[in-house]
């Protein structure tokens, strides 16, 4: 278990992290979301022992990142938002090195080496050197990396930069598979509608302070207060938005193009049912009828502002 | 005790020594050129020794050695740690189980592999001098060869500290060649040339290539009695410049970046926020 508490870090007058609080399960896939310069990488470094916090702290699985950072690193997995590999260096080697920093026993090295290369389908690549692969296989090499010593807790910055629709897909199902081998996997990341597919929990992240953090669907719900409905008919829009204005429940309704009618509804999904009844009752001829779902990218650009530190 | 264990025996950057000979071994991009250089090096002292081995005093040889660390060890070894930074590994390094000081004991020991090869080559000239030659001395020869080997560990941790300061590869090695062109080539000739005796104590503490052309011939000249005794001295120097280098080197580390993270991250996040 993850425990952030009252993570703070400042430069001088500068704060960039005002005080992050969350705690994570094994198996959360938690998606760390925010504009660039809102304090994503400066928590993940202070998570992954890289920076010194101000003030608070982080507890992983007993270990507390200021009192025992070398347990913590035992236990984690850091991939960077940016990283290098080392030259002149097959994948095996690379891994094996890492595996030896980690204290992995040379004698299980060989069976784990594998074990992580097929997990990340770099077993072909076994022997290439590591600049001879492409942007995603080396960041899925990284991955491996991450793997070796098999951590409780993964964090990745930005994973899927600079990575083709393809790689970035076999990326997020290799991501899923973590979550779902048991372990607390932390990404941030810009593209919301990835994120949305398989972190069960987000936070929300502007000018160094968590907006909201919790499951994809809470957050969603508690910031949607009205549903948003879409009319599609035959009759005039301008004069149906007028009746629909006056049926209960309802908190606006306006007309969105030339046959369509958008409604902020406030109630559920029986409510839902009398209202399109009494469209049709009052001679509307309704051709069409959808619920407008938020996402998370409408969650997000609802609750930030845009503004940096 | 416990720090041996930390630091050397029970090191997991020890796993580095391997890293850094497979690199060097594999003589490519700039490292095919230095490998050139030297084998072009040894192949002509090596034709000179088989030709006139009988007259070939092995402490010249231990002075060519010393000549070649000085040019060799700052380029084998001032990019070991602002090489990790300019890749971009160094973070990664950071967050393993590992502490700052047994990641520069782990470059430092690395490095040393390598400069125990160029140890062992020249080894291979100097025993059948010293062999062939009648005169040459064993004494001097070995207490030349441990003001050389002394003198290489210094300049590594020179340039290991020196690398922990820089931010690119290229920055550390000419930093470090400057460094010792400067203690080794210019302030030498320097107090060479203000000093009113012929003899100077600094140097002969500081400078191998003051003291080695003192141990040639050691035997003939009478001098066995100092040549330890000027030896021993210099290894005192290196061993403890080392060891206050090794130390600088890691406390460095920990501050530079303290000190990068102070500067770059509000940087970052203005560079950020224009954009």
């Amino acid at each position: 278990m993850l425990e952030v508490k009252s993570l703070r870090k400042e430069y001088g007058p500068l704060t960039a992290v005002k005080g992050v609080s969350f705690s994570l399960n094994p198996g959360d896939i938690f998606g760390f979301i925010g504009s660039n310069g809102a304090g994503k990488t400066t928590t993940i470094k202070m998570i992954a022992t890289l920076l010194e916090p101000t003030s608070g702290t982080a507890v992983l699985n007993g270990a507390d990142i200021l009192g025992d950072p070398m347990e913590v690193r035992r236990q984690i997995g850091y991939m960077p938002d940016f990283f290098g590999l080392y030259d002149e260096v097959r994948v095996w080697e690379y891994l094996d090195f890492f595996a030896a920093l980690y204290r992995v026993p040379s004698v299980d090295r060989p069976g784990i080496i594998d074990n992580v290369l097929e997990l990340t389908d770099l077993t072909v690549k076994k022997g290439a050197f590591v600049q001879s692969l492409s942007r995603g296989m080396q960041q899925r090499l990284c991955l491996a990396r991450c793997l070796v010593h098999d951590p409780a807790l993964l964090l990745l910055d930005e994973p899927a930069s600079g990575l083709d629709p393809r790689a970035r897909a076999e990326l997020k199902e290799l991501i899923a598979e973590l979550g779902r081998m048991g372990k607390i996997v932390i990404v941030s990341s810009h593209i919301l509608p990835e994120l949305a597919d398989f972190c069960n929990s987000v936070g929300i992240i502007e000018r160094g302070e968590l907006l909201a953090c919790g499951p994809v669907e809470d957050i969603i719900q508690s910031l949607q207060t009205a549903r948003c409905l879409m009319l599609k008919s035959l009759s005039d829009p301008v004069e149906l938005a007028a009746f629909i204005e006056r049926l209960p429940l309802v908190q606006s309704a306006r007309s969105h193009d030339a046959t369509s009618v958008a409604v902020e509804f406030l109630g559920g999904l029986e409510e839902q049912a009398d209202l399109l009844d009494a469209v049709i009752r009052q001679g509307y001829r309704v051709v069409g009828y959808s619920e407008e779902l938020v996402d998370l990218e409408d969650v997000f650009l609802r609750l930030t502002t845009g503004a940096v530190n | 005790m416990n720090l041996w264990r930390d630091l050397v025996s029970d090191n997991p950057m020890l796993i580095e020594i391997r890293r850094f000979m497979r690199k060097l071994l594999a003589g490519k991009g700039g490292n095919l050129a230095i490998v050139v250089v030297i084998l072009v090096i040894y192949s002509f002292i090596f034709l000179l020794v088989a030709e006139y081995s009988k007259d070939f005093d092995p402490v010249i040889l231990v002075w060519i050695q010393t000549g070649l660390f000085m040019l060799l060890l700052p380029v084998m070894s001032a990019g070991i740690i602002a090489g990790e930074r300019e890749r971009r590994t160094w973070e990664i390094l950071l967050t393993a189980p590992v502490t700052k000081a047994q990641i520069v004991v782990g470059k430092y020991l690395a490095v040393s592999a390598g400069a125990s090869l160029t140890i062992l080559a020249f080894a291979l000239l100097i025993l059948p001098c010293q062999v062939s030659n009648r005169f040459a001395s064993i004494g001097s020869t070995a207490s030349a060869e441990l003001m050389s080997i002394t003198f290489a560990m210094m300049l590594m941790g020179l340039s290991l500290y020196v690398s922990s300061r820089s931010r690119t590869t290229f920055a550390a090695i000419g930093t470090c060649i400057g460094i010792v062109f400067v203690a080794y080539v210019a302030i030498p000739l320097f107090i060479s040339a203000a000093s009113e005796r012929s003899e100077s104590t600094v140097l002969e503490l500081i400078d191998p290539f003051y003291a080695l052309p003192k141990l040639i011939g050691g035997s003939e000249a009478g001098k066995d009695y100092s040549r330890w005794s000027v030896s021993l001295s210099q290894a005192a120097v290196y061993l403890v410049l080392t060891a206050l280098m090794l130390v600088g080197a890691t406390l460095t580390v920990r501050r530079m970046d303290e000190v990068r993270d102070l500067i770059s991250e509000p940087k970052a996040r203005r560079g950020k926020a224009h954009a």
